[in-house]
């Protein structure tokens, strides 16, 4: 099998003042470790998050994702390393001021309203962002006097996601944000984040699904095992993970087409060979020209589920 | 409900952003509970019904002591309406909202924590104002004959006792499974209205459950309402207020315990 892996892990940064004037990173975690009695949820993490970026952590459960996210809202407190946010600990009230966060679970009131619920936490915040800009940014116009306990899945999790924005966040961290969410309700979903995004607010979410983190993000952390064990932009992520898989039959020598540009891997299976190629589309061009009897071809869209699933499997072997 | 809101938000402006902010975090907590309507039935009306089953029909009646029956059920079933707001008002709803995780999203806002808590105190003082007040009219219109400053005086050390009573609501909140919670505040509430008098005299108690009786703070809060109603003349009140306060900074005392304790684990 040949991949070509970016460098894991990552050495950590250096640790340099900011620049006069620039300001300092939006989170920044360094050598961070944190354990539940004999549990490693987190073994080592550096990640340092530029203001402006949408950066997704990706992972599947357990990871150490939701841990991640808790110690960068200071909710707990890491057992080695440090944490900051905005240049301050995240514990600290002026910093809460600045960070807005919809958390997995967070049943509010089902009695109070939209409206009255997003004036509630508004009045949390020294600056809070104007009622109806909270409510029209997360797609909730025209339902400020449906009680929470009215609220549909998709509903909710918007009410949550302007809870967040109350406080007119220079910070917005999302666990899980669309979890439970049927298709539509989820597309919607990633509306109202893309457009926050676009607003030029810095973005850190957690999520299992690398179909949500390609569709929001700008940079794909991919943790597992409480480590980093990828770090990159969307399309060099799923590159790595293998865009297509192309089955077909014929005389082709597996060794030769695996170092051809722009193929992950070749596999024999069954009496048909399976190549998993990020150009799907140049493969072929060369497997018809260097190949003699090609038949029986299939090529298909690998799905991004699966291609996550392995790059977590490269990274156990 | 406007009117309380641009009470609050007046004086609000007069004094400064933190009471505006206590104030606006009482007043959620308010209207979330007046909605509803099992809250109201279960934890307000409920009292007042009891004494007008129990109480109201032989109101007149003296009971040898200076009091009358309709004097004495007043004030037990005061003491069990304060008990209900503290333990279903208070712990229930910290058990349930600590469950949803509403207390985490609380406390990643800059809200400080104290204010979460306190608006919560703040609604159990007033609902406890609320029942006992309602129970004085009941008691008025069927001739209990409770003086009017009497009964104020005592709807006051009632107040009060509900705050100290408070950390035991908390207790729930914080302990329970938020499922089990209304069954564990049921469990409180009835050996805790038993040892206050509410459904028959301590006195005709056995032995042992009288005994048990004075080691709570709710046998101690009656005998207080009890003497300062003024049949009680055998009380020793200063001995039922030092009960009354060790049972709530002993009880305090656990709740911060425990507080810290689950802000590393489940408010986390």
């Amino acid at each position: 099998m040949t991949i070509v892996h970016t460098p894991v892990p990552t050495p950590p940064p250096q640790i340099l003042p900011p620049a006069h004037g620039a300001p300092l990173p939006a989170v920044e975690l360094r050598g961070v470790t944190k354990r539940y009695g004999d549990v490693e949820a987190l073994r080592g993490v550096d990640l340092t998050v530029g203001r402006g970026e949408v950066t997704a952590v990706l992972g599947p459960n357990g990871a150490g994702k939701t841990t991640a996210l808790s110690l960068i809202l200071g909710l707990r407190r890491p057992s080695g390393g440090t944490v900051r946010v905005l240049g301050h600990a995240p514990e600290e009230a002026a910093t809460r001021a600045r960070v807005g966060t919809m958390l997995q679970e967070s049943g509010v009131p089902p009695m109070l309203t939209v409206g009255e619920l997003v004036d509630l936490f508004r009045s949390y915040y020294p600056a809070p962002r104007p009622a109806a800009d909270v409510i029209g940014a997360a797609g909730l116009s025209g339902l400020e006097r449906r009680r929470a306990g009215q609220l549909s899945g998709g509903q909710r999790q918007r009410l949550y996601f302007a809870l967040a924005l109350c406080g007119d966040p220079e910070l917005v961290v999302l666990d899980e944000p669309t979890t439970g969410l049927d298709v539509e309700s989820r597309r919607r979903f990633w509306t109202v984040i893309s457009e926050l995004a676009a607003h030029g607010t810095t973005i850190l979410f957690a999520t299992h699904l690398l179909e949500e983190a390609d569709a929001l993000a700008t940079r794909i952390v991919v943790v597992d095992h409480g480590r980093i064990v990828r770090d990159g932009t969307p399309a060099e992520i799923k590159a790595q993970a293998g865009g297509k898989t192309i089955r077909v039959r014929g005389d082709i020598e597996p060794n030769d087409i695996s170092s051809w540009p722009g193929v992950v891997r070749v596999e024999k299976v069954g009496a048909r060979y399976e190549i998993v190629a990020t150009d799907a589309e140049g493969v072929l061009r060369r497997l018809f020209a260097e190949t003699a009897n090609v038949e029986e071809i299939t090529v298909e869209e690998r799905a991004l589920e699966t291609a996550f699933l392995d790059l977590v499997k490269e990274n156990e072997r | 409900m406007t009117a309380i809101a641009m009470t609050a938000a007046t004086m609000g402006a007069a004094t400064g952003p933190k009471a505006r902010l206590f104030m606006l975090q009482s007043l959620a907590e308010l209207r979330g509970h007046l909605r509803a309507p099992d809250f109201a039935a279960a934890t307000v009306a409920l009292p007042i019904v009891l004494y007008l089953i129990f109480g109201a029909p032989r109101a007149t009646e003296n009971i040898g002591n200076g009091g009358t029956v309709g004097q004495w059920t007043l004030v037990g079933f005061a003491i069990y309406g304060v008990l209900s707001v503290v333990l279903f008002g208070l712990g229930e709803t910290v058990a349930s909202e600590r469950g949803r995780g509403y207390v985490r999203l609380v406390r990643v806002t800059p809200l400080p924590v104290a204010a979460y808590f306190g608006a919560k105190l703040v609604f159990a003082a007033l609902a406890s104002v609320l029942i006992v007040a309602l129970l004085g009219v009941a008691g008025a219109l069927t001739g209990a004959g409770m003086h009017l400053d009497r009964w104020l005086a005592v709807a006051g050390i009632l107040a009060l006792g509900g705050l100290a009573l408070a950390p035991i609501g908390l207790l729930v909140g914080f302990l329970a499974r938020p499922n089990g919670a209304g069954a564990v505040a049921l469990l409180l509430l009835f050996p805790l209205s038993l040892a206050a008098g509410t459904f028959m005299p301590v006195e005709q108690l056995p032995e042992i459950l009288r005994q048990v009786s004075q080691l709570t703070p709710t046998y101690h809060l009656a005998e207080l309402a009890r003497w300062e109603a003024g049949f009680r003349p055998g009380a020793q009140p200063l001995v039922d207020v030092a009960w009354v306060i060790a049972g709530a900074a002993v009880a305090a005392l656990i709740v911060a315990v425990t507080y810290r304790r689950l802000v590393g684990r489940q408010f986390a």
